[in-house]
């Protein structure tokens, strides 16, 4: 069993594990149950069993080697933490080519009970991304 | 050597500088206005461990209690009793001065000695103890009296700060931005800019490209010091179509004032 990401830098390069992953498991123990989501797939959720259903289960199927750049600002106010910066993903166009997908990430953090938890997340993708830049599904290729 | 013995406590649970002195020792413990009762523990003739307490008020129960502050062994005495016999000692104290429990704090890093404390049959009690200290007790207890405009009525407040937000952006208000953000503040734009302090400042004082920016379903949410403000936008586009959005600001209590310390903002 792993640790619980005892600092909020851990918990982001946690976090970007789990998405490369895609692993839903492990990206639900780091939210908490009330959190909020603004994303690039669905404008805005609230409550976790939502944000995984409407949000991540629709992007990180379709995306590679998420990550955000280095020099993500993080700051903390006692058992609060927030985390700004840019991150990257390879996702594959309409033509069958693999690309980079630039975007923007903000997180609030809670630590509750000791562990980390996100309580809110607003992602955006770069304006030159249109929508249709989350890419392809691995089964979308193989029906072509 | 009890002095030596209190710093080597808290090297052990690493709190640096080691204050104690003899001077200290004697006025806080035997002085005409002593603060705590020292017990020193002695094991083949020589110290082997002490004990700080002091009485105090248990206001679960409503009852006098005993609180130890500082419970050490040396090294070569451990697991030979010696801390069970000072504990021991300090019980015996509190139920003479007909105290209703003891009890003390632990660093909870501190495996060995919560094992320790589980084996006295001490239970957890779960509280965590906040401490405030040298300059930033002297400035509390400065503000006494004061009412706490950042805590007292929160949500008024940050909707008024959200408001000015928005209102700043539309006006190219500089100056409620340099009262309002913090030195780290980061903005990530919805040209997916990451600009600091400096640079939204300098974006601001630019005629934004939109106008008519309003904020619809305002939510504010408390974390702590920490407070997320978040709302979906509307506004018009220079090519006069309309257009939405949706923005994250955070704000930090800092002293007695809110700041804003990141924003994020997308545009459809």
């Amino acid at each position: 069993m792993t640790a619980p990401p005892a600092t909020p830098e851990q918990w982001l390069r946690a976090f970007e594990a789990a998405v490369r992953a895609r692993d839903f498991a492990a990206g639900r123990t780091m939210f908490a149950d009330d959190a909020v989501a603004f994303g690039t797939w669905a404008r805005a959720v609230a409550g976790l069993d939502n944000i995984v259903r409407e949000q991540w289960q629709n992007v990180w199927p379709r995306i590679r080697g998420f990550h955000f750049e280095p020099g993500a600002h993080i700051g903390t106010a006692g058992d609060t933490a927030w985390i700004a910066g840019g991150w990257l993903t390879e996702v594959t166009g309409p033509d069958g080519r693999s690309f980079t997908r630039p975007g923007r990430g903000t997180f609030v953090l809670e630590r509750r009970g000791g562990t980390w938890l996100a309580v809110h997340s607003h992602f955006s993708l770069l304006p030159s991304q249109s929508e249709s830049a989350h890419g392809r599904l691995p089964s979308d290729a193989a029906r072509r | 050597m009890l002095a030596e013995m209190a710093n080597d406590l808290n090297d052990h649970v690493g709190i640096r500088g080691r204050p104690f002195t003899a001077e200290r020792i004697v006025s806080g413990a035997f002085g005409p206005d002593a603060a705590f009762t020292a017990l020193v523990a002695e094991l083949d003739g020589a110290p082997a461990g002490y004990v700080f307490f002091t009485p105090g008020y248990n206001t679960d129960v409503a009852a006098p209690s005993m609180w130890l502050h500082d419970i050490f062994v040396t090294p070569a005495a451990r697991g030979r009793g010696v801390g069970f016999a000072l504990v021991a000692a300090v019980a015996a104290e509190t139920v003479r001065a007909g105290g209703a429990s003891l009890e003390w704090s632990v660093h909870t890093d501190n495996a060995g000695a919560l094992e320790f404390y589980r084996r006295l049959g001490a239970v957890t009690v779960e509280t965590r103890i906040m401490s405030v200290d040298g300059e930033r007790l002297r400035a509390l207890a400065a503000r006494a009296g004061e009412h706490d405009s950042a805590h007292g009525d929160s949500a008024p407040l940050l909707e008024e700060l959200n408001a000015g937000y928005i209102r700043s952006v539309r006006t190219s208000d500089v100056r409620w931005f340099e009262e309002h953000l913090a030195e780290d503040f980061l903005n990530t734009g919805p040209d997916g800019s990451l600009a600091d302090r400096a640079g939204f400042l300098r974006q601001i004082a630019r005629q934004g490209a939109v106008t008519n920016l309003e904020a619809h379903e305002v939510r504010i949410r408390l974390v702590g010091d920490v407070a997320i403000i978040h709302a979906r936008t509307s506004y018009t586009r220079p090519d006069g179509q309309a257009g939405a959005g949706r923005y994250t600001d955070i704000w930090a209590r800092r002293g007695n004032r809110w700041l804003c310390v990141a924003a994020h903002v997308t545009r459809g």
